[in-house]
Formats: structure tokens, sequence, C-alpha cells
């Protein structure tokens, strides 16, 4: 499915991440969540390709999307594979590391997120 | 609710209590599915994958608990992203009656009973629910 799925609780970073992710992948529909929870039934309703993942959001964290999805498909409940940029602001080498050891997570942005290098995972992520 | 073509989904970490939970249910409905979980974020993907009528859900557990599982629904549906509204039952081991009733008022969760499961009131709920 040519479908892309940002989750960010901030309605202006969406806004700004939906026009620029429309304006490089014009094929692709775009879906938003405001927090994980809707971003998790969005996921398994749309199965996006692509996730755009806020990782600090209030209540539950990106976190929780990671290890239902992660678990779906060690268990083999799931069969699809979604690739997920985490866009967050780290700030230790552990956070880091735990992060870009998860099974799908495919890249780690810093916030705020530099554009062009975001032009060019979604280049090659969704193989423009 | 039809018998035949009825799903049960058993999310609860303890493997004795679901194999109990599951063959109970197998006996009472043995044309129904029974899809087993071992924890809320397993639970989770087979409620989307295979949308179960019937949940039995226990609260705690490891990875993710019965609580995100409950509001994962309930935002799900709040924000019209999900049409279908299953019947859970929360099987737990909570004795705070506060939180016991905060439970019960939740979205979809239709009875809560208390660990350990006495199998008599299980099935007159599901005698009421399954013709």
């Amino acid at each position: 499915m040519n479908n892309v799925l940002i989750i960010e609780d901030e309605a202006v970073t969406r806004m700004m991440y939906k026009s620029y992710v429309q304006k490089i992948a014009p094929e692709y529909d775009i879906f938003e969540a405001s927090n994980i929870l809707q971003g998790i039934c969005l996921c398994f309703d749309r199965h996006p390709q692509l996730i755009l993942l806020d990782m600090i959001m209030p209540t539950y964290s990106g976190k929780l999307i990671i290890d239902i999805l992660e678990e779906g498909i060690k268990h083999k409940i799931i069969s699809y594979k979604p690739k997920i940029i985490v866009i967050s602001a780290i700030e230790t080498v552990e956070e880091l590391t735990s992060l870009t050891q998860r099974l799908l997570v495919s890249s780690v942005m810093p916030k705020p997120l530099p554009f062009d290098t975001l032009a060019e995972i979604l280049t090659l992520h969704l193989k423009l | 609710m039809n018998k035949k073509k009825f799903r049960f989904l058993i999310v609860e970490d303890d493997e004795m209590i679901r194999l109990i939970h599951k063959d109970f249910l197998g006996e009472l409905y043995p044309d129904s599915e029974i899809i087993e979980a071992e924890n809320g974020a397993q639970g989770i993907c087979h409620y989307f994958e295979s949308h179960p009528h019937i949940i039995l859900l226990d609260m705690m557990m490891p990875i993710m608990g019965g609580e995100a599982f409950l509001d994962i629904l309930e935002e799900g549906h709040r924000s019209k992203i999900l049409n279908k509204k299953p019947k859970i039952i929360v099987v737990t081991a909570i004795k705070d009656v506060k939180e016991l009733m905060s439970i019960g008022k939740r979205f979809a969760v239709e009875a809560v009973i208390s660990k350990p499961l006495v199998q008599n009131q299980l099935k007159s709920l599901l005698e009421d629910w399954i013709s």
C-alpha cells in the first residue's frame, strides 16, 4: 500500500511533515495521528509502508508502537513490516543505540528535523 | 451472536490460566475459534488481525498490560478509526474496589471478574450473549 503515517503530537510540526512528504512523494496517501494510540490504530488499519514517529509524546511514548509491531512480527501474528523513521531529540548514545537496534527502525533523525536529510531518507526507503 | 462463527481472544500471560480459559471455552463452544495472546501487545495484534467477538483480558502483563489495550481501543473508537465494538471481560487479580469500578466503566468492558475466575460466572455471562 502506498501509505505514509505521521505520528506527531504537535499540530504545526505534523502539518510541516505532511506538506514535505506530499512534495517528495505525491503518489503516497498520508495519514496523521496526534498520539500514539491513534497511530497504532491507523497503522493496523492502513498498513503504511513508512511511519514517521515522534518518540516523545504525552501519556504513551513512541516505544509502544515499536513494541507492539515487533511482538506481532516475532510471533508471526502480523506479516507486514513498516519502516519506521524515528524523529527524536536524542540525548544519550545509549538511547540512540537502543533505538537503532530495534527491528523496524530504519533511521533515527534529530529534532528539529533537517529536511534535506529527510528527503534523502524518504527517497531511499520509499524507493522514489 | 452465532455460536459457530464465534471468535474468542484470551489475553493472559499465565500459561496455565490461559489453558484453563481455553479448555473451558472450547468445551462450551466447540465450534468457536479461540485465539491466545501472552501479553497486551500480542493481544492488540490479534485483535486487529482477527476481530474477535469476545475478549478475556488480564490487566497486569509484561510488555503491554490491559490498560494500554483498553486505551488503544477507546482512542480508536473515539477518533472513528475503528467501528467494531467487541465485548471485553476483564479477568483480574486487582482487589482495589475503586480501581475495579473504573475498569468497569471503560469502553467495551462488559464485566470485571476477579481471579481466580469462577467459571459459572463466565458461563452465565456468555449464555446471555451467545445463542
